[in-house]
């Protein structure tokens, strides 16, 4: 069962969130303040960490500081009124891995908990499987209905960060970006040549596949819950 | 203020000298028995000599007689502008000073205190007219959403009636949640002192994001972007851009049909200067609403069955003014849209 922690002073909106959150299979702790949490952070087991921004005796942000140079490494979502890119810029350099301005969609904020849960359990796990393919981030392999498919590491980084989002369409810069890393010299049409060497690769595997979107970029697509191909 | 101080330098000077002359006159005439004998005025009081003491009573009078004279012309258009602010402080905006022709400081101020009164003047109809316009944007949905709330208390409502009145409150609270936040950055943008942040980023790229930010909103209706984006740097405020963006591909998806496609084309035109079109299939305009379309408020269709604040295209229009752009619209009706906007 997964713990997620729910700092908020508004009441009404922290029941609202609440509410969601134990419909979608989720135990909910709430706390009005940072300080509070804090406390039941301390006490319990928490995977994920809800928080306002605006809440009286320690904000969302301090908390989230405190919470970092502590080591606490659970994914940690801002959901605030506060919606300024600036606002947002400081969320995130404070630590936030995600950041949604209210008011928001419920629906929204489960699927970003989801993700954000994934993200951490990959993280955690060191592997990420669909079906019968697993992905190993320590070997950096591919297991397929038992064979291994080795890759190269720039490969296999690409291959998880399609998948760990499913549906998703990444543009070739931001992959640059976040694999190659952001001062790189590279030609974001390597991207194009490593996504085809991982077709040539991966082609047994049918559990997924990765399209690509014209003029904007790839996706990873499950084939469980096979979208529209986009010509 | 180098001239009003000049002017009081010499001016002061002038007094000096002129006390001193009349002074220094008054005792030559009293040395030669001219004004007063001498003999007469032999007596002494505090150890002056009646005469010195008359002699500068007399300079004191010479001189405070010119500083009366002279001091009236520097401040009275004080005095003047000092009850005109007051005047506006207390909220009559209807005064202006009488502008004298001269060509000092206080001329300039004179001038520049009129202009401020036009100014503000201006604001206050702008004010006026938007919060009038606010309030009316704010009454139909809040409206609707007591309306329905008001019958959904009642009992024995069928299911299905009840969902569509929730549904009806959820989607007008929906409304007026968007409007608030685009009158919020509409005024933020509209206030003077805003300065648009100058870094150099990667124009195509922040079209993509932008459209990949879209992307439920796109993909639930099928629509397909046909993209013709080159590798450009552009030099402005990327936030500002950003809201640029959303705003015109988001009517391009609002309008399109479904299935429809959406085409956005990037082409140079100078150095630095871009030009990115978009284009949808969607229901178009007829000319009256083209002619209208960048109005605050103004929505083509009145019966605000979509979604949207009729601010959207107003904020397009400020960044661009921001960004010394402009933006062009072609459409037709059952013809979609193109808007052209050039930085």
């Amino acid at each position: 069962m997964v713990h997620i922690l729910l700092a908020e002073d508004n009441l009404p909106y922290r029941r609202l969130m609440q509410i969601h959150l134990k419909r979608a299979g989720y135990e909910v702790f709430c706390a009005d303040n940072g300080e509070e949490a804090l406390e039941i952070l301390a006490h319990e087991s928490i995977h994920l960490l809800i928080a306002d921004i605006m809440m009286p005796r320690m904000d969302g942000l301090e908390l989230t500081r405190q919470l970092r140079s502590a080591r606490y490494t659970i994914p940690i979502l801002i959901i605030t009124a506060k919606s300024t890119l600036d606002d947002k810029r400081i969320g995130f350099k404070a630590g936030a891995d995600d950041y949604m301005t209210k008011p928001i969609e419920m629906d929204e904020m489960l699927l970003r908990v989801e993700a954000l849960l994934r993200r951490a359990h990959i993280a955690g796990e060191g592997s990420l499987t669909i079906g019968d393919c697993t992905l190993s981030t320590d070997s950096l392999t591919v297991s397929w209905k038992g064979d291994l498919i080795p890759l190269r590491q720039k490969e296999f980084l690409l291959l998880q960060m399609l998948l760990s989002y499913p549906g998703k369409i990444f543009t070739r810069q931001s992959l640059m970006d976040e694999i190659w890393g952001l001062d790189s010299e590279t030609d974001p049409r390597t991207v194009d040549v490593h996504i085809r060497r991982l077709r040539e690769k991966l082609r047994e595997i049918d559990v997924f596949e990765i399209q690509t979107i014209r003029g904007l970029g790839y996706r990873a697509v499950l084939t469980g819950q096979k979208r529209e191909e986009l010509p | 203020m180098k001239k009003l101080r000049r002017r009081l330098i010499l001016l002061f000077f002038f007094l000096v000298i002129l006390s001193s002359i009349a002074s220094v006159t008054i005792f030559w005439m009293i040395q030669n028995n001219i004004l007063f004998r001498q003999r007469d005025i032999r007596y002494v009081i505090f150890g002056f000599a009646l005469k010195d003491l008359i002699l500068m009573i007399l300079a004191i009078a010479i001189a405070f007689f010119f500083v009366l004279i002279f001091s009236r012309r520097t401040a009275s258009p004080i005095t003047a502008l000092s009850h005109a602010a007051t005047e506006i402080a207390s909220g009559n905006l209807d005064v202006h000073v009488e502008e004298s022709d001269r060509r000092d400081e206080i001329g300039e101020l004179e001038r520049q205190f009129n202009r401020m009164v036009r100014e503000l003047q201006s604001n206050a109809y702008l004010k006026q007219d938007f919060i009038s316009n606010v309030s009316h944007e704010f009454k139909t949905p809040l409206a609707v959403i007591g309306g329905y709330a008001a019958l959904l208390t009642e009992d024995g409502i069928p299911e299905a009636e009840r969902k569509e009145y929730a549904g009806l409150i959820m989607a007008e609270s929906g409304r007026l949640s968007r409007l608030t936040g685009n009158i919020l950055y509409l005024s933020k943008l509209n206030r003077d002192e805003i300065r648009p942040k100058k870094q150099a980023f990667a124009l195509d790229e922040q079209i993509r994001q932008c459209i990949l930010l879209l992307e439920p909103k796109w993909s639930e209706k099928k629509l397909r972007f046909r993209l013709d984006l080159i590798p450009s740097e552009y030099c402005g405020d990327p936030d500002l851009l950003s809201e640029l963006w959303i705003n015109l591909l988001d009517n391009a998806v609002k309008f399109s049909p479904e299935g429809g496609t959406v085409a956005v084309r990037m082409e140079p035109c100078g150095p630095g200067k871009y030009r990115v079109s978009v284009r949808d299939d969607g229901c178009g305009m007829n000319d009256e609403t083209r002619a209208r379309i960048f109005e605050q408020f103004y929505q083509g269709d009145t019966s605000r069955k979509n979604e949207g604040s009729g601010l959207g295209l107003s904020i397009v229009q400020r960044i661009l003014e921001l960004h010394g752009g402009v933006i062009d619209v072609k459409s037709e009706p059952d013809k979609g849209s193109l808007f052209v906007v050039s930085l």
